[in-house]
This record gives structure tokens, sequence and C-alpha cells, in this order.
């Protein structure tokens, strides 16, 4: 009946399954390293079995959304309850979890922000420019020394010596010597495995070229600083050959350490705010794959909530539903289906409540009236035996005590009456031929009403689940409602007719009785079914209410209808009767 | 627009912008045998886009990888790789030197550089790179070098890179540029 259910076991283990997914990756990514500019590939994977966990929920949830709306608007039993709770519960979530999403975007930007706050840049950078100037002193001693140097050059044989001894009183690490095509021409250095002398860029010399000097703070593969000083060597440039004298000098190692502290820190900082935009789109994206994952799992669970919490109402409702009859049950009237199920729950609860009261009265009343029903018909009887006066007062006597008897049948007749309409007996299911059991109905009432044609157009029926005396009991009861029907009518005729009909998806057995009688009044066939409802003179009106009970108790239907002449009660019992009770719901 | 040329006009999207961008190549490769070794010198265009230059001033650290395959080029079948080789180096800026630092990454050296010019010169031609013993060559068949060479950001996730998607890539992507191992 339903393509989609909600509570079916498959859709509540991969709901299960896809949370204990989410669950533990949002763990996972809460607890996996943190490098903001990262994001590495197992928070990408993280992200995306969430992102995978919501666009499977996504669909369930739809489905189970419209599936509640389709229920509401074709005003099934339950639904609007359902939905209120479901709506009620949805925005019970959806609402913080909204606040909760902006206020967190809005902090975790504001938090983001400080990273690139203006004074921490131009904190750092003036860390940077502190620690260049504390640099500068001994920049500008290593220029001074090798200016000097390269003065003392000046005409000396030696060259290599004469380096070698300049570099050991000047503290140099390096002292080079190169010519304007790059070439190294003479080197020493303070360690025999110093890695050759670095070459001056061509940039470099042009520089020299321009300023007389070249200096830069160079850092080492051992996250050192050197600096070194590039400047022209006079002398030698005579030869129209310029020649260059290059200087390495060490800084302090604490100074060092503390410089390439400051630039990395720099270097962090630069980098987190080239990437503050991204970083921020990414936590973003995070928490609102997460916060939509919350919400979908929330919906879902409104839904399964309110479906488990009305279901009971709704068993309820239809329990009492089935107590009261078709025409007044209050689920089926259409005033009533504008209001709540709690609403109509209270009232089948007290239509329920109704007949129990008459059922209760129906069985105090035969109990009362039974018990001094058969003292007064001995007495009656007594007096009438022993009664030993003139003849016309025996007459009078013999009248009077018939009258008394007679008038004691009646009672009992009634007390019988209520005691049937109040005492349900447990019925006995058994496969009926139903048939057979209308033949039966008309073999026994055809014999006394010859004048009345009753006759029966057989359906194709297989036999069904039912209590045969019961079943008979109805058919009996409403042929000799027809058969009383049709008293003044010239030619009567009462039609019996059997077939089967499906009523959602489910086999029935239809009984049709159709006669040509004088019909129902008008006033009375909404409250056919209800006790003491009746058009007849000496009717007790208990008749269609047991007839009704009974076919309640088989989970079967009838109605009653008035012909243009005569009328049909139509009554739908259940082939079989474990089915019945969904369908006839 | 219908369902069909939405997804291509997206498909467009994501391949036009965020693709790494490629450099038009006029780059060259050729190779020399020395002491049984075949080494190769290559030249490459090679340029730092704008976003990159600002992305260095930054902090970030770029790598520069090329990646050499030797294949052995045969008629009418697929043709054989030999063996791959990486080349990569890290490009960085020193704040506090003001120096751009290039590591070669295979073997640790380092080169400071004054300037983005300097850098991209030196980088423009790489010399001397080694790339296979001659003795598991066969001196009879034709070996192809097929080179591509790209740039991209360090430390910074593929998973930033697609929610940056309105930045200029930081990514670049060479042309593969093939020559012969011996001509």
């Amino acid at each position: 009946m339903e393509a989609f259910r909600l509570s079916s076991i498959s859709i509540r283990k991969v709901v299960s399954s896809l949370i204990f997914l989410s669950v533990a990756s949002l763990i996972a990514l809460l607890f996996s390293e943190d490098d903001p500019s990262e994001l590495n590939r197992v928070q990408v994977s993280l992200l995306a079995v969430n992102l995978t966990s919501f666009l499977a929920l996504l669909p369930i949830v739809a489905l189970s959304a419209k599936k509640l709306f389709l229920d509401y608007r074709q005003r099934k039993l339950g639904a609007k309850l359902r939905l209120r709770m479901a709506l009620a519960f949805s925005g019970l979530a959806l609402v913080p979890a909204i606040v909760i999403f902006f206020f967190a975007i809005n902090f975790m930007n504001k938090g983001i922000s400080v990273w690139s706050d203006a004074d921490v840049e131009k904190g750092l950078s003036d860390a940077l420019m502190l620690g260049r100037s504390a640099l500068d002193e001994r920049i500008q001693d290593g220029l001074f020394a090798t200016s000097n140097i390269s003065i003392q050059l000046k005409g000396m044989e030696n060259i290599s010596k004469a380096l070698e001894n300049h570099r050991k009183e000047n503290d140099a690490l390096q002292l080079s010597l190169i010519d304007a095509d790059l070439r190294l021409l003479a080197s020493t250095s303070s360690q025999i495995d110093q890695p050759p002398a670095r070459v001056p860029t061509s940039f470099e010399i042009k520089q020299v070229e321009l300023k007389q000097s070249w200096t830069s703070l160079d850092s080492t593969s051992d996250d050192r600083y050197l600096i070194r000083v590039l400047v022209p060597v006079n002398s030698f440039s005579l030869n129209e050959t310029p020649v260059y004298l290059q200087a390495l000098y060490s800084v302090d190692p604490k100074l060092s350490m503390m410089a390439y502290s400051v630039e990395e820190t720099y270097a962090r900082y630069g980098m987190l705010s080239f990437m503050k935009t991204p970083i921020q789109y990414s936590y973003a994206l995070i928490l609102g794959v997460v916060v939509m994952l919350a919400l979908l799992l929330a919906l879902y669970g409104s839904f399964e909530f309110a479906d488990r919490l009305v279901k009971p109402i709704e068993s309820l409702e239809k329990e009492t539903d089935k107590k009261t009859d078709t025409e007044n049950r209050p689920s089926n009237r259409k005033e009533q289906r504008e209001e709540d199920e709690i609403t109509v729950l209270v009232n089948s609860f007290m239509a329920a409540q109704k007949e129990a009261a008459w059922s209760d009265v129906a069985k105090r009343m035969a109990h009362e009236i039974n018990n001094p029903l058969t003292p007064i018909q001995l007495s009656a009887e007594r007096i009438q035996k022993r009664f030993s006066g003139s003849e016309e007062e025996k007459d009078f006597i013999n009248a009077s005590t018939k009258t008394i008897i007679s008038q004691v049948d009646v009672l009992r007749d009634l007390v019988s009456a209520f005691s049937n309409f109040a005492e349900r007996e447990k019925l006995s299911f058994k496969k009926t031929d139903i048939n057979d059991v209308i033949e039966e109905s008309i073999r026994l009432f055809s014999r006394q009403h010859e004048n009345i044609s009753i006759d029966l157009k057989k359906g194709e029926l297989e036999p069904i689940e039912a209590d045969r005396n019961k079943v008979q009991q109805v058919l009996n009861n409403l042929l000799l409602n027809a058969i009383d029907a049709c008293e003044e009518v010239h030619r009567p005729k009462i039609s019996f007719k059997t077939d089967i009909k499906k009523i959602n998806t489910e086999n029935y057995c239809e009984i049709s009785i159709k006669d040509n009688g004088q019909g129902f009044d008008e006033n009375i066939i909404k409250k056919a079914f209800e006790p003491y409802k009746t058009s007849k003179k000496n009717g007790k009106g208990l008749g269609l209410a047991i007839v009704k009970s009974i076919i309640d108790e088989h989970k079967g239907e009838i109605n009653i209808n008035n012909n243009v002449v005569g009328a049909t009660i139509k009554i739908y019992l259940p082939i079989k009767q474990n089915t019945a009770k969904e369908n006839t719901q | 627009m219908t369902a069909k040329a939405k997804t291509k006009a997206l498909a467009l999207f994501f391949v036009f912008f965020l693709s790494p961008q490629s450099f038009s190549n006029e780059g060259s490769g050729n190779s020399y045998v020395k002491d049984g070794v075949y080494f190769s010198d290559v030249k490459l265009p090679f340029k730092l886009e704008q976003q990159q230059v600002e992305a260095l001033g930054s902090g970030l650290t770029l790598r520069f990888q090329l990646n050499f395959i030797i294949v052995d080029v045969r008629n009418w079948r697929i043709d054989r790789e030999i063996g791959t080789l990486s080349q990569a180096y890290s490009i960085r800026l020193n704040a506090f030197t003001g120096r751009y630092l290039i590591t070669n990454l295979n073997i640790g050296t380092k080169a400071t550089l004054s300037s983005i010019q300097e850098v991209e010169s030196f980088l423009s031609v790489i010399k001397n790179i080694p790339l296979v013993d001659d003795s598991i060559l066969d001196i009879e068949k034709n070996y192809s070098i097929v080179m591509q060479a790209n740039i991209t950001a360090e430390g910074i996730s593929q998973w930033i890179k697609t929610i940056s998607f309105w930045r200029e890539s930081l990514d670049t992507e060479f042309e593969t540029i093939e020559w012969k191992l011996l001509d």
C-alpha cells in the first residue's frame, strides 16, 4: 500500500548506520590534526563521509515529509496530529540550530579575523625590523672592514696569503676575489670544509658598480644567518678587468636564532593571512554540513517521534471508532475531519461510552425485570387454579390472570432481547458458506410467508471465516424486518444477492437484501443501528442494534439505503478475519 | 536553459576556473652522456604569476617540480616506460633577509636570490640533471625523454585550493617537452 514506509526496518537501519558513520567521522574530525591551512586528506575524507550521509539522508527525509503531507492532504486518520507534532519537534530543533549556526559562524569569523589584526601584523613587522636593525651595525662593520681590505689589497703580489691574513684580522668567515665575468680568482675560508664561495650574481655586480658596495643577509642550510659584503677592488681595475671582493661574516648565533624564529612566525602569519578567507569558508562549510546533517537527523527524528507518539492514539481511536455505528463514527463525520485526532478520539470515546451505557442499562433492566417475572407468573397461575368463587368471578379471575401471564411473556421477550443486546458472546469463527446460510433463512421464513417472493442470486463465493449462528441471526433478523416492511405491499418481493468485493486489496463478501416494502423512515434511517430506535408499533428497537454489533464483531460493515421503492441493506463481511482489521479501519 | 546545458556549463566552469593555469611552451631539453650516465639540460619559460609573487611575499612556499619519464618509443606498439625521475625545488621569501631562498629538494643545496627576476632566470635553465645509467639502456632502441613541469603552492591542501576558486590559481603547469635521449 505504501511505497515508502518511514518506519520500515531497512530505512531505520540505513539511518542508524548514517548516524553512526557521521558521529564517528565528526569525532574523528574533532580530534584530527588541526592545521587550519592544511585540512589534510583525512579531514577532507571525513567531510566527504558527512556529505555522503547528508546526501543519503536527504531523500529519506524528503520522502518522509512528502508522505506526511500527502497523508495530511488525503485526511488520513492521525495525519494531522502527526504533521503538527512533526512540525513542532522540527521547529524546536530548527530554530536553535539555525541560531547556533549563525552565532558560531560570526564568532568563528571574528576569531579568525583576530589573526590578521592590523596590530599583530604591525607588531610582527616591527619585530622583523628590530632584528634587522640589530644586524645593521654588524653589517656596517663588515662593510667598513671589507672596504679597508679592498684598499689594502692594492699592489699586493701574494693575493691568497694577503686574503688569509685579512680574513683572520677581521674575523671574516670567507674572503673571495671575483672578476666581472663572475669567475672566482682567489678565496680563503675559516674552515677547510667550508663550501666553495657563492659567486655573486650579475645583478649584485651591477649594484656594486652603481653604489660601490652591496650587502646582504644570507640564510644558510642550518638556519643561520651570514652577512655578505661585496665591494670593488679598485687597484685591479686599472688593468681594465674589474675585480670584486666578497666577504662573509658570521652573525651572533643567539641573534641568528631569534631572527630565524621571528622570520618563521612572520612567514606563518603571512601564509595564514593569505589563506584567511578560504579558511573561513572552509570552516563555514564544515559547520554548515554538520548543522545541515544535524537538522536532517532532527527532522527525521521528529517524524519518527511524532509517528511513535501518535500511533497509540490512532489505535485507541480506531478501536473506539469500531464500537460506534458507521453513520455516527466521529472519524467519518465531515465536521470531525476538520478537528484534530485528540478531539476525534474524545468524540469516539463519548460515542463508545454511550453505547456501553446502553448495554449496561439493558443488562441491568433485563436482570431487574427478569427476577420478579417468575413469581408474578407463578402467583397468577396459582390464583387461576385455586380460585373457587362463583363462575362469574372465576371468569373474571381467569381473564385477569391470563392477561397477567401474557404480559409477563411480553416482558420475558423484552428481557430476552435486552440480554441478547447486552451480552455479546465470544464468536466462534469457522469456514461458513454464506449462500447456504441465506438459503436456510429463506427456507425458515418462506413457509410462513408463501405470498412473499424471496429469492437468492448467488455469487461465486468462497467460504468465509464467520460465526455461522450469529450470521444466521443477522440474516433472520434482516429477513424478518424485510417481511414486516412488505406487509401492505401488493406483490411483495425480497431479493438476496451475494458477491465478492475488493476493498483495499482485501476480498469481502457482499450480501445485499433488497425489498419492495415501505422502506425506512427518513428520520430513523440515520440512527437505525442505535438501540431503541424503531418505527414499528411493537418494535423494541434492538434488532438492528444487535445486527450491527454482530457485524462489527466480524470486522465488517453494514449500511442501509432507501430505494425509490423499498430499501436495500448491504453487508460486507471479510473473507478472512486476520487481514480484515487493517482494511476496515 | 535545460538541465543538460546547465550540467555542461557547470563542467566548463570547473574546467576553466578550478584547473591549474598552464604556460604555452617554448621550452627545450637536451641530453648527453658523461661517465656512463645520461644527463639532461632543460630550458623553460619559467615565469611566476602575480598571485604567486604575492603568495611568496605572504610567506607561502612554492614548489617547482620537473617530472622526467624515459620512454622506449616502439613502432606499431604502445611505448614502454623505462623509468621516471623527479627534480623538485622549493621557493620561498625570507622576510628577514628579503631574499628568495631556492632549495634543491633532491640534494638539499640552497641558493639565495635577491629578486623575482633572478629566481625566474635561475629556474629557467636547469643543467646537469642525472637521468639514467647507460648500462640499462639498449643503444639500438629509440628513447625519448618526456618532461612535465609544474608549480604548486606548498602547505595548502587541495581542499583549500578548491574552496578559493574565485582566486587566480596558485598552481601552474608547463606544457610537456619531449626530446630524444640520443640525437
